[in-house]
């Protein structure tokens, strides 16, 4: 039983039900958050040192996000968090009525970073919809686009986007003594990484110039061109299609690719030592570094990388094809994975909107699921998306992302997420590289200019900024050992003359059709749900990872992940007056997360159709309501 | 590549779609081999990436960008210097997570040492950067200035690679007419005959091969001077040095020693020596 707050049970074969007697199992009584905000006022007004710190916008991340705290510089604790979406992301509104092979193409907009995970999840939800199943190479050539395109996120967010906050230049501003200690601080992984003390590791995360920060940027490129070698081009891949992939691939295409993996083998290695001996640099320093960006571990993932031995694309089977998969699909609460069903993931996740500036929506059209499971009426098979602009107010509407909940819990998403629950629920495929504990994830990264190396992620017992980072650094080597061993499979399919890419599939012109596609981003979690009508799209909801972790609070009460992870910040910056105070600790909590805001918002309508530019992303599909 | 032009914007935002919309017109027109035109519109850190695997010698960059000017006019400029390393690395991080602007793609080249010294920027002050297809009248009335502007600056004033090839093709072309007994000095209208080079695009050529003392002017014809004699044969042995040698086992000129009787002496054994 993984539900504890939605009126959800299971019969004995598993089977999700409504517990009978509950007149109206969904609804709810909003909590004010008025004296919450005349608390912080007051205190404002009373106390000199706590001081309004606003960060607008939060820079280093992707599109338009914007951070309100209250600090007590004197306490050094912080009192308020709001996190602010500050545009509107209209793909919902855009894609009603079109044709639902436009919203591969469309919904891949959603984001100049990760369009190819938006296209895949798109063409998962058509699939499902259609129905089609791809042929096993269309698969695995579809989990190697994906590898492909997550060996470009990992270095980018560690090196460029989060890592400067580790760097020489920052640390040395916002902490000396830490710098100080850093300069002379031994770095047990030298002999891998070369670095012989931490102050070079973070001489060499110094932006622009630092020779990790460069390395990055140009592993970033091998990974693009491992990518369009199968995919044909990036961002907004064209080659992925319903049931399957339409590029051409052989044997040449195969031997091209894997000379850009095997470069993967030799940089996790230093990746996840550089990481290991940075986070635990910063813990012998001050402990209190284990609670910057902490918040409970409550953690959410669909999976991604299907075995193409069990995926048929049907809602009716996707418990099983999920459990099949390389990252096993499920939810994290407090620490303990609850489910690795994909159905139990799916009904458990409602969006509320009382702290965002949408309409609320009536009507409960969809009250089961396809598998006649109980479906919220906040689920997104039933959500309408309403843009209300309104004016910014504390304890009333605040942001243009939404408040998605599982089980009404606000629960975390991030590629960690996958690890995690792999490693937990041990129900990874038999592998040559890697090996689920339960408690680790242990993983043999193959020879390359280094020799072969074995690492174990291990689930960490605090959970906050830094391991978010450093696990993020084991994604990446866990992402090579996926991506190699689906070449192989892949290479075995060529052998065996198996060379078809796609299976043809006839587009439903009449009746009512429902799919869902359960991915992932380099950033985690991400889902589409569609509703089709005569042949268009009635309904189409796009789940980000940055909505659920940039959510704002709930009609529960409970701060998104962003504002819970900021509220349990510790101050651990050097500064001797308040105007010095730079919010170092925020920053790395927000950035940690790895906030991805033209997913999750994007054109601001501010009563008209007009944009900032230089706010919105590759072509920035927007449109006010 | 030699002069690289490239629109930069978002299709679909109105007047942001100018760069490549010019763009797309510019590709109806037929180009000298070096000069490419590309939608740069896929983010600056790809482009990077780009550059670095095939550096441009020129580029001229072609976008909108909102700066409180008049509505609709066009204006040219060469980038200045870069601003702070804390405002490139801000726009390395937008331009990882997506955000296409004209701005972010020059800084963010420049800083990483792929922009070449000749850029300039043709930018069009929009009217509606608003969601939808379809520029505004003020700004599609800027098109086919900008379109025109571009065809003038890149296929009338060559780049520098052009320039090269084409005084090389003239300094090839007037050593060969001289040996072919066609004339030692002769007119510009005489060389076009061999040549894909537009007569006023010789004259220009010629005028600067005057000025570097490979050519002498004497009243209008043109005649190769000693330095310009050596430099037209050793381009033109280059060029056709294959063409120039026997097929395998055979020598037919009459001239050869090899035609006494001994092979060894063959020319074709021999490098050429004209």
């Amino acid at each position: 039983m993984c539900f504890k707050n939605l009126p959800i049970e299971f019969d004995e074969r598993g089977q999700p039900y409504l517990r009978e007697g509950i007149r109206n199992p969904y609804t709810y009584q909003a909590v004010s958050l008025a004296s919450e905000e005349d608390r912080v006022k007051e205190l404002l007004a009373r106390n000199g040192y706590i001081k309004d710190v606003d960060f607008d916008p939060v820079t280093r991340v992707a599109g338009a996000l914007a951070f309100h705290t209250v600090a007590d510089l004197k306490e050094r604790r912080i009192l308020a968090a709001n996190s602010m979406a500050t545009l509107f992301r209209g793909y919902e509104v855009i894609l009603k009525g079109r044709d639902p092979r436009d919203a591969i193409f469309i919904s891949s907009r959603a984001c100049g970073v990760c369009g190819g995970v938006h296209s895949t999840c798109s063409s998962l939800t058509l699939e499902m919809a259609f129905p089609v199943a791809p042929p096993p190479l269309g698969v695995i050539v579809r989990n190697m686009l994906l590898g492909a395109e997550f060996l470009y996120d990992h270095p980018l967010h560690l090196f460029l986007l989060a890592g400067p906050d580790y760097s020489e230049s920052v640390v040395r501003a916002t902490n000396p003594e830490v710098w100080e200690r850093a300069a002379v601080a031994d770095a047990p992984h030298a002999g891998i990484h070369g670095y012989r003390t931490i102050g070079e590791i973070m001489v060499d995360l110094n932006p622009l110039t630092g020779k990790l920060y460069l390395e990055a940027l140009h592993h970033t490129r091998i990974a693009r061109e491992a990518y369009v070698l199968l995919g044909a081009k990036y961002p907004h891949p064209e080659t992925i299609v319903p049931g399957g992939v339409s590029t051409t691939v052989s044997l040449h295409t195969f031997t091209e690719f894997y000379t850009r993996l095997l470069h993967f083998f030799d940089y996790s290695k230093k990746m996840v030592t550089l990481w290991d001996d940075l986070t635990e640099f910063f813990y012998a320093v001050n402990p209190l570094y284990r609670k910057v960006g902490a918040r409970p571990k409550n953690l959410i993932d669909p999976g991604i990388w299907d075995d193409p031995g069990a995926y048929d694309a049907t809602y009716e089977h996707c418990n099983e094809w999920g459990e099949r998969r390389w990252s096993t699909p499920g939810v994290v609460i407090d620490g303990e994975v609850v489910t690795t069903k994909l159905q139990a993931m799916n009904i458990g996740i409602e969006e509320f909107v009382e702290h965002s500036y949408y309409e609320p929506w009536n009507g409960h059209p969809m009250k089961t699921d396809p598998l006649g499971a109980p479906l919220s009426p906040f689920h997104m098979w039933n959500k309408d998306t309403k843009p209300l602009p309104a004016g910014q107010n504390w304890k009333d509407r605040y942001s243009w992302a939404t408040s998605p909940r599982w089980d009404r819990k606000a629960v975390e998403a991030g590629c960690y997420a996958r690890l995690w629950i792999t490693a937990a629920a041990r129900k990874l495929p038999d592998s040559r590289f890697m090996e689920a504990t339960g408690h680790s994830l242990r993983m043999r990264l193959p020879k390359g200019a280094l020799p072969e190396m074995e690492i174990e992620w291990k689930i960490p017992q605090d959970w906050n900024a830094f391991e978010r980072n450093r696990s993020r650094a084991y994604a990446q080597a866990y992402t090579t050992l996926v991506t190699m061993e689906n070449w192989l499979r892949g290479l075995e399919l060529l052998k065996r003359g198996q060379t078809a890419v796609s299976r043809r599939y006839e587009l439903p012109t009449k009746g009512r059709q429902i799919g869902a596609g359960f991915w992932g981003a380099g950033r985690g979690y991400l889902t589409h749900h569609m509703i089709m009508e005569n042949g268009a799209i009635a309904n189409y909801q796009i789940l980000t990872p940055s909505t659920i972790n940039a959510s704002p609070r709930d009609p529960f009460g409970n701060p998104g992940p962003y504002e819970e992870a900021v509220l349990s910040t510790p101050i651990t910056e050097d500064f001797r007056r308040p105007e010095d105070y730079k919010g170092i600790d925020i920053l790395r909590t927000i950035r940690s997360f790895d906030p991805c805001m033209p997913c999750t918002t994007h054109v601001h309508v501010d009563g008209s159709d007009r944009v900032v530019s230089r706010e919105v992303n590759t072509c920035a599909c927007g449109l006010d309501g | 590549m030699g002069t690289l032009v490239a629109g930069v914007g978002y299709r679909n935002l109105r007047d942001l779609s100018f760069g490549p919309l010019v763009v797309d017109r510019l590709r109806t027109f037929a180009w000298p081999p070096e000069v490419e035109i590309e939608d740069l519109s896929y983010g600056p850190i790809s482009a990077v990436h780009r550059f670095q695997e095939c550096p441009a010698v020129r580029m001229v960059l072609i976008g909108a960008t909102r700066r409180n000017r008049v509505p609709g006019r066009l204006y040219r400029f060469r980038p200045g210097p870069l601003p702070s390393a804390e405002e490139v690395q801000q726009r390395v991080g937008e331009a990882l997570t997506g955000v296409i602007s004209l701005d972010n793609l020059w800084m963010i080249c420049r800083a990483f040492g792929v922009l070449p010294d000749d850029v300039e920027i043709l930018e069009v002050e929009p009217v509606d950067e608003g969601w939808g297809e379809g520029l505004t009248p003020e700004v599609a009335q800027a098109t086919e200035r900008a379109v025109e502007w571009v065809r003038r600056r890149v296929a009338e004033e060559p780049g520098p690679l052009l320039n090269l090839r084409r005084r090389d093709e003239v300094l090839q072309v007037l050593f060969w007419m001289r040996g072919e007994g066609i004339g030692d000095a002769v007119r510009p209208g005489e060389i076009t005959g061999f040549l894909d080079i537009p007569e006023r695009d010789l004259r220009r050529v010629l005028d600067q091969m005057v000025e570097d003392g490979l050519v002498l002017d004497h009243e209008g014809k043109f005649r190769l001077t000693e330095s310009g004699l050596a430099e037209g044969r050793r381009r033109f042995v280059e060029e056709f040095a294959p063409l120039l040698r026997q097929g395998h086992g055979e020598c037919n000129d009459p001239e050869c020693p090899c035609q006494d009787g001994d092979p060894a002496a063959c020319w074709t054994r021999n490098p050429v020596s004209l």
